[in-house]
């Protein structure tokens, strides 16, 4: 019974997401964006594969960014604050599979707009290999396909911390501000931290500060994967153990994201 | 002897200082309708909203004979870029049941058969009101709870609702009804309680489906709502 209304809610949720013109717009630009990033890659020729990888990769941090604020949230938000989570429930369905299977349905998702983004993307890079012998390396694709699964991850994470924030909050503004709160502290901090690694920098703050920021940033997962697109940008290796502890790092997160909102879900008052 | 289909006993929820529902307690049998008649705020959804979980109560139990029963909602929402035979095959799919009656409900309560694929956004409120009552009747459930089943339905839409309420409740489902218009819930209810300001205040059998019964209990409503004001 739980596993027949939780596969059934998870499609439904998919079914949802594809009747939405937003998400049919986001699977043609996703099939865009990597031909249109090919203008402004072409005209850094020596460094092109670079570019273009690097472009690919913010093309990639953008629309995915764009799906959990315009798509995911609205949706969530719009079940809590509406009452459309109330239908579910009464059917009747435990809170925590709804949570979940809103969670699985959501982040499925994903998938069609992942796999268009990428096939779409190794087209561009085998495209402008022929195109532009010699400034593309062969293996770009490989570097390319590996970043972009990669960077799939802290999105994860960020999916995770969105219901999070919605098992206790009431409405769309709550859940937005939270969020949007939450990614800029995750975006923001690293470079400050990066900053005070500079005697002349550190010297100049107060220690409390250092202190909190700190804090707050073993608090809140890497959503930049920035290490990780710069190697692989510049045709580096990765260090396995870090692939591996980014990894371990995101769907831990991910995990202890959900089991707390799932807890905060349960005891709530649904209106 | 009618079995019970749902037995409330001293059911109390407080929203901080304030109490929404005190201490109520009532019966409701199999085949039988009973209606919550209360002025805005006397606490008939929050009760309603307590006995289906998804507001929990400060004190009280809430018991159902079979399954839990099926809800419809005030002025329902429902997610807009599905059609309404999309949500009955997820009922369906998800209670594990045939859905082949589910053409059949959607007809009797007016949905056109060309209206069941469409998308809910095309839906005018009174056939969003009309899906949902269909969601929540589909699988035949033994009990339901109505909160406002009426709101933003025509005369011809109500009159549709009422009828196919009558019979499944003639069938054998318990139906609890709460709403401020007195002549709907004349039409359908065996019994009436009338709440006042969280409190369940007098319990009135009808005995007949009469104008007289709808200015009484009009007259009652009016009583309570000064009687029962928290001292």
């Amino acid at each position: 019974m739980i596993e027949r209304s939780f596969s059934s809610l998870a499609w439904l949720t998919f079914k949802d997401l594809s009747g939405h013109r937003t998400y049919r717009l986001s699977l043609l630009a996703v099939l865009l964006i990597p031909w249109f990033l090919m203008v402004p890659a072409s005209l850094f020729l020596i460094d092109m594969g670079k570019v273009l990888l690097d472009m690919l990769f913010t093309g990639l941090h953008g629309w995915l960014f764009a799906y959990i604020f315009f798509i995911a949230t609205p949706m969530i938000a719009r079940d809590i604050e509406l009452g459309i989570a109330n239908i579910f429930l009464t059917l009747p369905m435990r809170r925590t599979t709804y949570y979940g299977a809103r969670f699985i349905g959501l982040l499925g998702g994903m998938i069609p707009l992942f796999t268009l983004y990428l096939l779409s993307s190794l087209l561009t890079i085998f495209w402008a290999s022929h195109a532009w012998q010699g400034y593309i390396p062969n293996t770009l694709w490989l570097s390319g396909m590996e970043g972009m699964l990669l960077i799939c991850l802290p999105y994860i994470s960020l999916m995770g911390i969105l219901f999070l924030i919605a098992s206790r909050a009431t409405g769309a503004a709550e859940i937005s501000v939270f969020l949007v709160a939450v990614w800029i502290l995750c975006w923001s901090i690293p470079p400050v931290l990066e900053a005070l690694q500079h005697p002349d920098v550190l010297s100049k703050t107060s220690p409390w500060l250092v202190a909190l920021l700190e804090t707050v940033h073993q608090f809140l997962p890497d959503l930049t994967s920035s290490q990780i697109s710069l190697r692989l940008a510049h045709e580096l290796p990765l260090d396995i153990g870090q692939v591996l502890g980014y990894c371990a790092q995101h769907l831990s997160y991910t995990t202890l994201a959900w089991l707390t909102g799932a807890v905060l879900f349960i005891k709530r008052d649904l209106s | 002897m009618k079995m019970t289909a749902i037995s409330i006993n001293q059911l109390k929820k407080t929203y901080r200082s304030t109490v929404v529902v005190d201490q109520v307690s009532f019966d409701l049998h199999h085949g039988e309708a009973l209606g919550l008649l209360g002025a805005n705020g006397a606490g008939k959804s929050t009760m309603i909203k307590c006995m289906l979980g998804l507001v929990m109560t400060d004190q009280g139990t809430v018991k159902f004979s079979a399954q839990p029963p099926a809800y419809l909602p005030e002025n329902p929402q429902l997610p807009l870029s599905l059609s309404a035979m999309d949500l009955i095959q997820f009922k369906c799919a998800s209670l594990g049941m045939e859905c082949s009656h589910a053409e059949n409900t959607l007809n009797q309560l007016g949905l056109p058969p060309a209206k069941h694929h469409s998308l809910l956004r095309t839906y005018s409120k009174g056939m969003r009101q009309r899906a949902a009552l269909a969601f929540a009747l589909c699988g035949k459930p033994a009990s339901i709870l109505l909160d406002e089943p009426m709101s933003g339905l025509d005369a011809l839409g109500r009159a549709e609702v009422l009828t196919l309420l009558k019979q499944r409740k003639q069938a054998g489902m318990a139906c609890l009804m709460c709403s401020h218009i007195v002549p709907d819930m004349v039409q359908l209810c065996d019994r009436i309680l009338i709440m006042a300001h969280g409190k369940a205040c007098e319990e009135i059998v009808l005995s007949e489906h009469s104008m007289q019964q709808v200015a009484l209990l009009e007259e009652r409503l009016a009583y309570w709502q000064v009687e029962a004001l928290p001292s």
